[in-house]
């Protein structure tokens, strides 16, 4: 479908409602700011991002029997795009929620806040939304310079600043990287737009050492983005320091965005290609998945440690994309699909986790070590309860979202292998479970500290959790449950994966 | 489509070696070389070369140069699209008009946070 | 619906649930009050076992139940409902959890009464049944695995229940850590036999499809060499069974299961004894049209399962803490099923199972009772002559000691002398001679087996009271809700034993052909009337032995183990230390693991190794070296570094490869 203005500003009405709210937001901030209590323009915020998934909602089924190719093919909305971009609108709503407490503690509550996570989203959206190399990159950079200040957003804070300057260098780095592999497609084939790369390789025009080429460089680029081993370093410096809930954000969106481009970019730009990336693929799962969750084991901070779980959790995903290039057609239909529900399940039990890392956070910065969990479901049982949902999930263990994951993905590099009669990807399964193996020392550390030691005496009183942070706990934990074993009503786990079916691209 | 990408490849990175060689070797080989006590000190814009390094001066230069740099940047949009004005007719006279709203709303924010405010 | 099967999962959920959000809503109170839980706590395994009752009667007559609740996920390679079903097999299991399970609770009841947590101990105890009532139901092997893994977190939960004691909170996440290594095998070999079945362009998930998968089209599948000679099912035999060892304690697994014991012995007597450790047996027995057709996996099963009953029995004789004696019983007792299951006797190996239940269930309450009784002792050294004191937990744990070691006609001697006689029909494909090796290192364990649960019996109950005399003052029997558990169960380990009196002794065996309606393999078929008399005569008279030399030497001459265990030296040490086997592992894998994970991958690569590779490139190359400093902002220069080698080994990757 390709149409009018109004029918282009239709298909893109969910990262519009972000990028109006957003700068509503700003106006809001701007003229009335002085006076204003906040709370209304964290109303306009969730407001502009629950229209957005309204809309979401609204574009899937006309999407779904023809996706929107609008503003002259550079926006691509079809299914899998609406589900991705969901999967991040639901993250910047979450987000914005747990935020608002968060920041009111610190005296940090302002529109600019706010504004940011939208514009962020809004370049995430993008990036999903488009077959376009330039626009896929015109998101990230929206995106990435939004999160290079929210990162540094608690400026009185050293670790914040230093947190955003690492980002803005080595993802600056990264961008570039990028872009010069974006340019050597268009050496190779003439056009940056995903599917007329596929028509000119089709016809035996494009270099095929060009392309491989370009083909490692977007992987170097977008492995920085979603954090793989060795592209990984930033990540446990930048999560650590930037504010919880933007690492939360980071941690689930940006990665949803980031796996949405590779499996966009490699499926639709690089099939042919895609077997020779398999060895690539193959050790820089491993490598991910080993040493993320053996460096996890040594950190005593939680951030810190979910960091290099995020990490370990994309090496997860890497293993689907491995399946993509094995030339198994039922194991990679079973791999994306896959990893399409891994993002959501992913991200529900992230964001949880990092909502009571962040309320537990006070104002000098504390209480992000382990010990500081001794105990703690003495004082905070609700949440206690909702952490272990949520790091039992993470661990992959059922009847929880990260089972059922962890599950697919497992299963398709099985299928793979037994399809394929290759032992590479029965390898990397085993490194895999026995990397989840590993996960479950540390993520277990968490939940011991919590119920299992004495509550530390000290000076910190008890605060009752607010009324956003209780929320966002709750909805998270019974999403985690829910897609672990919930009926398919709405969005139980057979309805996602339904989604996800029809999502791929 | 370029069929013959991989020379072009070749000629791009061997312009890009071949270019800051040539401005560095050329004034080497032609340049005369006459020392002298002015011509020994790097040149610095016209600062002084050995100063005392904690001299201040208020950060809200650089706001105002970051500012002077975004604006000044989205002009060279607006540039093209003046030339093509009558082509785009009353779409493209909309489509400025947001950019320049957006901008315009960029603006106000400067302002009323009291970014230009220089006390 | 309202006789749904689905309905004994769902009451025990609602008790979980219920306790669960009384105890949240009165944290802050320290807990809710006993009489809002006990309602909950009690009610949801009764009723639960009623609901098993009515649906026994149903499978007895031949009918096959099964309740579809939903579709759970679908998809190109899995389809899954969460859907329940009970056969015979599953029918004599949920019997015994909700059965068991339910007097355990009763039991319970008294013996946490005065526990501050007690609301949370029910909780989680519901929530425990609730998994085990999966882990029995669940139609397919993913909903087993949900069971499966939901024992294993709820037991961790009940093992580190008195968390404010470090070392019962390790002992809680060492059986977590333990298990989740048998559940790797679990994982892969399920994974394995659907992607097979995938591969071959079908979509089975449940038993009963994945049944005719196997014996029908799927065979010649199942059968072909996948790794090396192995063949597919071959390979998935051997993954099953690690995940079973792990669950059910056996060699090198079961270092757990002695640890376990810390937690509160209502625990320790549901699962570490009557449910959730044999889970590994019913998962073989549930499984069994897969292992038939791997005997090399079977026979491996067998053997390991008869060293397990062997070794442990042995460590038993050591033991002086009540609970630990019980605790290698366990195993070694798991080690006799898993050599039953391993050799075709499925049946016998179920069998096995329930007489265990009974038995093991009530040592372990007995047991809890006497600790309860002389103020919180566990060391038998400090026991004696409680028999006077405790008069219904002694002789309730007597029967069930005779029991335990085989005497007739108690329970334990029906399923352990079938044990014993399978054990020399095994399945055809075995090697022969395996058979009567079997027999022979299963004897001697039931010769030991007697030994040291009669040891128990004259240390604890008999002679010269070496309790302390202040204790002694204090200690009682147990109140009646603890105690009429004991009774009842002394009723059923007495008496469950004549549901499968063999065919040597002229019964009929009721038990094993009921299990047989649904375990349906030709191995099982052959064991059929395999006891003769003369083995039945061999196990009694072992029995009896063993009872008789621990009374002669505990009793009559007492000071004969001190020289005997002087004697012995450096082995009869060694022996007392269960072989050393926890220090073993924490010096090769536990330490290491950890140490390595600090010192290589944090210390060494993030610190030493990078900045001496970039140390190293910025003194050897001048041209690196200003590479370098342009990127000299703290620590990002190293991270863009090896960015940078991450990309030219991508680039050279791709070319290299393609």
């Amino acid at each position: 479908m390709t149409g009018s203005v109004v029918e282009s500003l239709m298909a893109v009405a969910p990262a519009l409602n972000l990028a109006l709210a957003g700068m509503a937001v700003v106006f809001g901030e701007t003229f009335i700011g002085k006076g204003l209590d906040r709370r209304w323009l964290v109303s306009l915020a969730l407001l502009g991002s629950v229209l957005g998934l309204l809309f979401t909602f609204l574009l899937w089924e006309p999407a779904s029997t023809a996706s929107y190719s609008v503003f002259q093919g550079l926006a691509t909305v079809d299914t899998f795009a609406l589900f991705l971009g969901g999967v991040i609108l639901l993250c910047t709503i979450l987000t914005l929620i747990s935020s608002v407490d968060y920041l009111r503690r610190f005296g940090l509550d302002r529109g600019e806040f706010y504004a940011l996570v939208l514009f962020s989203a809004t370049g995430l959206w993008v990036m999903v939304a488009t077959t376009h190399l330039f626009i896929i990159f015109l998101g990230l950079e929206v995106a990435s310079i939004a999160l290079y200040v929210l990162a540094g957003y608690f400026r009185k804070r050293d670790r914040s600043l230093e947190s955003s300057l690492k980002y803005l260098l080595t993802g600056a780095f990264a961008s570039s990287i990028l872009l010069y592999g974006f340019a050597m497609v268009y050496l190779a084939t003439g056009t940056v737009d995903l599917n007329g790369v596929a028509a000119a390789v089709e016809s035996g025009e494009a270099s095929t050492s060009v392309m491989l080429l370009a083909l490692a460089l977007i992987l170097v680029g977008l492995g920085f983005k979603v954090a793989v081993v060795p592209f990984h370093m930033w990540a446990p410096d930048v999560y650590e320091g930037a504010p919880s809930t933007v690492t939360g954000f980071m941690a689930t969106a940006v990665k949803a965005a980031g796996f949405g481009v590779l499996i966009r970019v490699l499926t639709v730009g690089f099939g042919s290609y895609l077997p020779d990336a398999g060895t690539m693929l193959f050790w820089v799962a491993i490598a991910t998945i080993l040493a993320a969750n053996l460096v996890a084991v040594a950190q005593s901070n939680v951030k810190r440690m979910m960091a290099y779980s995020s990490v370990a959790h994309a090496g997860y995903a890497f293993m689907a994309l491995f399946v993509l290039t094995q030339n198994t057609p039922g194991a990679s239909g079973e791999a994306v699909r896959g990893l399409l529900f891994y993002l959501p399940a992913y991200a529900v039990s992230t964001l949880g986790v990092f909502t009571i890392i962040s309320f537990l956070e006070d104002r000098r910065g504390r209480g992000l070590e382990l010990e500081d969990y001794a105990g703690l479901y003495r004082r905070y049982p609700g949440l206690s309860m909702g952490m272990a949902v949520f790091i039992l999930s993470l661990g992959g263990i059922p009847p929880t979202a990260g089972f059922l994951a962890k599950f697919h993905v497992f299963g398709a590099v099985i299928s793979c292998g037994v399809e394929s009669g290759s032992s590479q990807p029965l390898a990397l399964a085993v490194v895999g479970i026995l990397g989840s193996l590993i996960g479950l020392y540390y993520y277990l550390r968490v939940l011991i500290f919590m119920y299992m030691h004495e509550p530390q005496e000290d000076d910190r009183q008890f605060r009752l959790p607010a009324l956003g942070v209780s929320f966002v706990v709750l909805v998270t934990a019974v999403l985690t449950l829910w897609l672990g074993l919930g009926p398919a009503v709405g969005f139980g786990a057979a309805d996602i994966l339904g989604w996800a079916e029809a999502a791929r691209p | 489509m370029i069929s013959n990408a991989p020379v072009s490849l070749a000629i791009v990175v061997l312009l890009a070696v071949a270019v800051p060689a040539v401005f560095v070797l050329v004034p080497r080989l032609l340049g005369a070389r006459r020392a002298s006590s002015e011509r020994q000190t790097p040149y610095e814009c016209g600062l002084l070369p050995v100063q005392d390094t904690k001299s201040r001066f208020s950060v809200k230069f650089y706001l105002v140069a970051v500012l002077f740099i975004l604006f000044d940047l989205e002009v060279a949009f607006i540039f093209p699209w003046a030339v093509v004005y009558d082509e785009l007719a009353v779409r493209g006279f909309l489509e400025m008009l947001v950019f320049v709203g957006v901008l315009f709303l960029g603006l106000m924010y400067v302002i009323r946070k009291g970014a230009l405010d220089w006390d | 619906m309202a006789d749904s099967i689905a309905w004994i999962p769902g009451v025990l959920l609602l008790g979980a649930a219920v306790n669960g959000l009384l105890t949240l809503c009165s944290a802050h109170r320290g807990g809710p009050k006993k009489g809002m839980v006990i309602p909950f706590a009690l009610g949801a395994p009764w009723i639960a076992f009623a609901l098993s009752v009515m649906a026994f009667f149903k499978v007895k007559g031949g009918e096959v139940l099964s309740t579809s609740l939903y579709q759970w996920f679908d998809g190109t390679l899995f389809t899954v409902d969460v859907a329940f079903q009970m056969d015979s097999l599953s029918a004599v299991m949920i019997l015994v959890v909700t059965g068991v399970g339910a007097l355990i609770h009763t039991y319970a009841v008294g013996y946490m009464s005065k526990d501050p947590g007690f609301g949370r101990f029910f909780s989680y105890l519901n929530l425990f049944t609730f998994f085990m009532s999966i882990l029995v139901l669940g139609s397919s092997p993913l909903l087993l695995f949900v069971g499966w893994e939901g024992v294993g977190l709820c037991s961790y939960l009940l093992i580190g229940f008195w968390w404010k004691d470090g070392a019962k909170a390790q002992a809680g996440s060492k059986a977590f850590i333990v298990n989740r290594i048998g559940d790797v095998g679990f994982v892969l070999g399920v994974l394995l036999i659907i992607s097979t079945v995938a591969a071959s362009g079908k979509s089975v998930h449940d038993f009963a499809s994945l049944e005719a998968f196997a014996t029908g089209d799927g065979k010649a599948a199942l059968e072909s060499p996948f790794i090396g000679s192995f063949s597919v099912v071959e390979v998935a035999g051997f993954l099953l069974r690690l995940g079973a060892f792990g669950k059910s304690a056996q060699l090198p697994l079961y270092v757990w299961l002695p640890d376990a014991m810390a937690g509160p012995t209502p625990v320790s007597a549901l699962i570490h004894a009557a449910t959730m450790v044999t889970a590994g047996v019913y998962m073989v027995a549930r499984l069994h049209f897969l292992f038939v057709m791997a005997p090399t996996a079977m026979a491996f099963v067998a053997i390991v399962g008869a060293l397990t009953a062997l070794f442990a029995a042995t460590i038993g004789i050591a033991q002086n803490d009540i609970k630990q004696v019980l605790a290698y019983s366990t195993v070694s007792q798991l080690g006799f099923m898993f050599a039953a299951v391993g050799v075709g006797a499925f049946s016998v190996g179920i069998f096995h199972v329930v007489t265990h239940a009974f038995f093991k269930a009530l040592l372990f309450l007995g047991a809890g009772s006497v600790i309860h009784g002389p103020h919180e002792e566990q060391d038998m050294r400090k026991m004696g002559g409680l028999i006077k004191i405790m008069p219904i937990t002694g002789w309730t744990m007597i029967i069930g000691s005779l029991a335990l070691s085989g005497v007739p006609p108690f329970s334990g001697f029906f399923s352990k002398d079938e044990i014993l006689a399978s054990t020399l029909h095994p399945h055809p494909a075995f090697p022969g001679g395996i058979g009567p090796i079997l027999y022979v290192i299963l004897t001697i364990a039931s010769l030991c087996t007697a030994f040291y649960t009669f040891r128990m019996v004259w240390l604890t109950f008999f002679g010269e009271s070496r309790v302390d005399p202040e204790v002694r003052k204090k200690a009682h029997e147990s109140p009646a809700i603890m105690t009429l558990p004991l009774v009842i169960l002394a009723v059923g380990a007495a008496a469950i034993g004549f549901l499968g009196v063999p065919h040597a002794l002229g019964g009929h065996n009721v038990f094993g052909s009921f299990v047989r309606q649904t375990v349906t393999s030709e191995v099982e078929a052959a064991h059929e009337g395999s006891g003769a008399l003369l083995l039945v005569g061999i196990a009694v008279a072992i029995a009896i032995l063993g009872v008789l030399t621990s009374y002669w030497f505990y009793r009559v001459r007492p000071s004969i183990p001190g020289r005997l265990f002087a004697g012995l030296g450096g082995f009869g040490r060694l022996v007392a230390s269960a072989y050393r086997v926890d220090a073993l592992y924490a010096k090769t894998i536990v330490n290491p693991l950890t140490r390595s994970a600090k010192r290589i991958f944090y210390e060494v690569i993030d610190v030493r190794f990078v900045d001496g590779l970039v140390n190293f490139f910025g003194s050897f190359t001048k041209g690196l070296a200003g590479l370098m400093r342009l990127f000299q902002t703290g620590a990002v220069r190293t991270y863009v570094f090896f960015m940078m080698i991450g990309a030219i080994l991508l680039v050279w990757s791709v070319f290299s490869w393609s």
